[in-house]
């Protein structure tokens, strides 16, 4: 693999020493006391040495100087090994006390058997450090090992390229062996490694880890295998962090010219399961060619909390109580994924802390093909939406490369059903684009009242939901999203959502509501009895955040003939809404004997703009209106008119008020 | 200090050539949009206070804020804070966006962006750090 260029490069370097000692031996053997000589430049594959030149300098003291030495992208400038004492004997050259002069000054020996063509050669470049390297004849061609003792990562760091991390600390224990035939095994310990990028994506600490690797060469490639224990420190890949937990990962496979093959491969992840994993890896072109993953069981909460929590960040799956087992099977091919085969296994999610969804016992399996039509059969057990029950349902999910449809989906919610119907969903250029027809039907309003914490409503809801569409962060409803509550309809049109999944979510709809039973409205509201119908048309209404910040509201009395009667508690609320005047009247008259009156149509409007609601009554047909605006006009016996004097309020003293009145304090407020 | 503000944006709104239309511009203006960004902001700010006063993030010159020294992180926190700052600089986006809106400019997101990048320098407490105008850390 990547080690055999720098092997086969250092035996050249050494093999340049073995000339140049030799050369001295033999200028010593000619017993002349003071000697210089240069040598011609020194190549070899992926190294090379230039301008060397040696001086012997009498009793035995040596120098050997090279200009340049260079070994893959590593050049070094002005090198001098100087050796106080050269011994120069009959089948050994040795070195005790030599100096090798490089970036910094490393102490070395060396000693080498002239007869036997073994050199050992130990250099000490710190206290706790040293590098011993062993070259001798082989079967075939030199042996080399070299023995680490408390190796300095950061003295290889240079040797790395330039955009991967940069190791700030680590030392190293071990052997490398090569043999002559082309043979490496390597066994090392590493402990203390610390690397880090600038922009602080990609760091680890106190890292401990131990590497066994071997690699034979074969007739046109190199068979290898390695085994790596990760088994202390911390390593942060943005997004993930993960702390050492004897995570072991090991491959074999082979190294040709062009591609590294990976036949076996497996992680073995403790908490979490084992994954297998096979593979090419195209070495020119830089892409995997050919991919296969495996796990089996892999445990989901594990899962969850290490590797995919951090990817999901911001989402509203960011905080979930997840359970069950999960099974995937992928193949990647030149074009990419081209299968999944995702198996689920009583898995379990919930909204841990804000209860908005989950889901229990999902079990499945999703077939998954790039270019094939395929069917998901999963189905889920129950959850809730809400705070609110949902029952078992399944999900016959058809998928066809990046389209997904589901041609329905029903899902039981309190004692009614959601219904999703033609649901599309597919890949765009940048983003996701959905659409689904949809409804909401014989859901107990009660129910449905009470678990979302509003004041109790009567009836049933039912809702159609025509086409919805999701593109980009916009969701469009097109048609008329219908619902029946209070006996009457309610109709939103032009339902526009902007940035949807922002902090400030936007809406923009027209709503019509026709003929709701006010019985059942103001009793819901405690707003004081009135009875009757209403409808109301809210034109332009606009969201902020959930919050309105612009609209048109028109509610008057529904057409046709039904019972109209108002309570005198509902006469002072209104009285109490829209401003002054009649409560206090009500009070002081004679009106005060009765408990209801009679009406023949009510109305209010108001046309919110810039957080000032501009209010108006119910049209009479002519008549001074310049004092104020009707609200109620009187009919029948007793009957009485509520005038509104005020034609501005702010949106949220009017919603003060509201609340006041309906929260039972029904003092009336009079301006 | 609104005063300078204002002139800050009636300089940049000269320079920028959106003429006077821009310089109207009311950063004040509350919406509920504007009021829901903020106090996701305001509780966020609590967070990163502390990493301001470390000098681990600091305070971009386009309205934004930047992990400035990683290694004052730990690295079992680091996917925290830059989740952090992630959320932060997406809020800040629809602020900008959502103050032009409510000027009824769209189109003047960018200066308001450029304004408010200058404004929050300004209000910076003293040992935090800012990127000037070459880009480069200064510690105010």
């Amino acid at each position: 693999m990547g080690a055999l260029p720098a092997v086969r490069t250092r035996r050249v370097a050494v093999a340049a020493l073995i000339v140049l000692l030799a050369a001295l031996a033999w200028v010593n053997t000619g017993r002349t006391q003071q000697i210089a000589l240069t040598m011609d430049d020194v190549t070899g594959a992926g190294f090379s040495a230039q301008g060397i030149r040696m001086a012997f300098t009498g009793g035995g003291a040596t120098t050997i100087e090279v200009n340049a030495v260079t070994i893959g992208a590593q050049s070094w400038k002005n090198i001098k090994l100087n050796c106080a004492l050269l011994r120069l004997e009959r089948t050994r050259i040795a070195c005790d006390d030599g100096v090798l002069a490089l970036v910094e000054k490393i102490p070395l020996s060396f000693s080498y058997l002239t007869d036997k063509r073994v050199l050992d050669l130990a250099l000490k470049p710190a206290k706790e450090e040293t590098w011993q390297i062993n070259m001798r004849p082989g079967k075939r061609g030199n042996d080399l090992s070299v023995r680490v003792d408390g190796g300095s990562l950061q003295r290889i760091a240079a040797w790395l390229p330039p955009d991967v991390p940069k190791i700030s600390a680590g030392v190293i224990h071990g052997v490398i062996d090569y043999s002559g035939d082309g043979r490496i095994a390597a066994k090392l310990t590493a402990n203390g490694v610390g690397f880090a990028d600038a922009t602080g994506l990609h760091a680890g600490e106190k890292i401990g880890f131990t590497l066994d690797a071997q690699a034979v060469p074969a007739a046109n490639d190199l068979r290898w295998s390695a085994a790596l224990a990760w088994s202390a420190g911390e390593a942060f890949w943005q997004p993930i962090y993960l702390k050492a937990a004897n995570q072991r990962l090991s491959a074999e496979g082979r190294l040709d010219a062009k591609q590294l093959h990976i036949e076996r491969g497996s992680l073995r992840y403790p908490g979490i399961g084992d994954v297998g994993f096979s593979g090419v890896y195209d070495l020119a072109a830089k892409k995997t060619t050919e991919g296969r993953v495996s796990a089996q069981a892999l445990n989901v909460p594990a899962l969850y909390e290490s590797v995919l929590k951090p990817f999901l960040e911001g989402t509203s799956l960011s905080d979930l109580r997840t359970d069950g087992r999960f099974s995937v099977e992928l193949h990647m091919g030149e074009q990419g994924l081209q299968r999944a085969d995702v198996r689920l296994d009583n898995v379990s999610f919930e909204d841990k802390t804000q209860h908005r969804f989950a889901l229990f016992d999902i079990n499945g399996t999703v077939p998954w093909r790039a270019d094939e039509l395929t069917q998901a059969a999963v189905t889920v057990k129950g959850g809730e939406l809400l705070k609110m029950p949902v029952g078992a349902f399944a999900i016959p999910l058809s998928m066809n490369g990046m389209r997904f449809d589901l041609k329905q989906l029903r899902v039981p919610l309190l004692d009614g059903y959601i219904n999703v119907n033609d649901f599309v969903a597919r890949a765009g250029t940048a983003s996701w684009y959905w659409q689904f027809t949809g409804a909401l039907a014989g859901i107990s309003m009660d129910k449905f009242t009470a678990a979302l914490g509003l004041p109790v409503m009567y009836g049933t809801l039912d809702a159609t939901l025509p086409m919805v569409r999701h593109i980009k962060s916009t969701l469009r409803v097109d048609g008329a999203l219908f619902l029946k509550v209070f006996d009457g309809t309610i109709e939103a049109k032009n339902l526009v959502l902007l940035d949807v999944f922002s902090k400030a979510p936007r809406v923009q709809v027209d709503v019509a509501m026709r003929n709701l039973d006010l019985g059942l409205l103001t009793r819901t509201y405690s707003f004081g009895n009135i009875t009757g119908r209403l409808d109301a048309r809210i034109d332009g209404l606009e969201l902020v955040n959930w919050q309105p910040v612009k609209f048109d509201v028109q509610l008057a009395s529904s057409a046709g003939d039904y019972p109209r009667k108002i309570s005198q508690a509902a006469v002072q609320n209104i009285t109490a809404l829209g401003g002054a005047g009649a409560a206090a009247a009500i009070q002081r008259s004679f009106l005060r004997f009765f408990e209801q009156f009679g009406y023949e149509k009510l109305g209010w409007g108001c046309k919110l703009q810039s957080g000032v609601c501009q209010m108006s009554g119910v049209d009479v047909g002519g008549g001074d209106t310049s004092q104020g605006y009707v609200i109620v006009k009187g009919g029948g016996i007793p009957a009485i008119t509520v005038m509104g004097y005020n034609r501005q309020v702010s949106w949220q003293e009017l919603l003060d008020r509201l609340k006041r009145v309906t929260q039972g304090n029904v003092k009336p407020i009079v301006e | 200090m609104k005063h300078l503000i204002l002139k800050t944006f009636l300089l940049l709104a000269t320079l920028l050539g959106v003429g006077q239309a821009a310089a109207q511009a009311n950063l004040e203006i509350n919406t509920p949009g504007i009021a829901a960004i903020q106090g996701s902001m305001q509780k966020r700010h609590a967070e990163l206070a502390p990493l301001y006063t470390s000098g681990a993030v600091g305070l971009t010159r386009d309205g934004n804020v930047a992990l400035r020294d990683p290694a004052g992180v730990p690295l079992a926190q680091r996917a925290a804070v830059n989740g952090l700052i992630a959320a932060e600089n997406q809020d800040r986006a629809s602020l900008y966006r959502e103050i032009a809106r409510a000027n009824n400019h769209p189109e003047w997101e960018g200066d308001i962006r450029n304004t408010f990048g200058q404004r929050w320098i300004d209000r910076a407490q003293a040992g935090w750090y800012y990127q000037n105008a070459t880009g480069a850390w200064v510690r105010k």
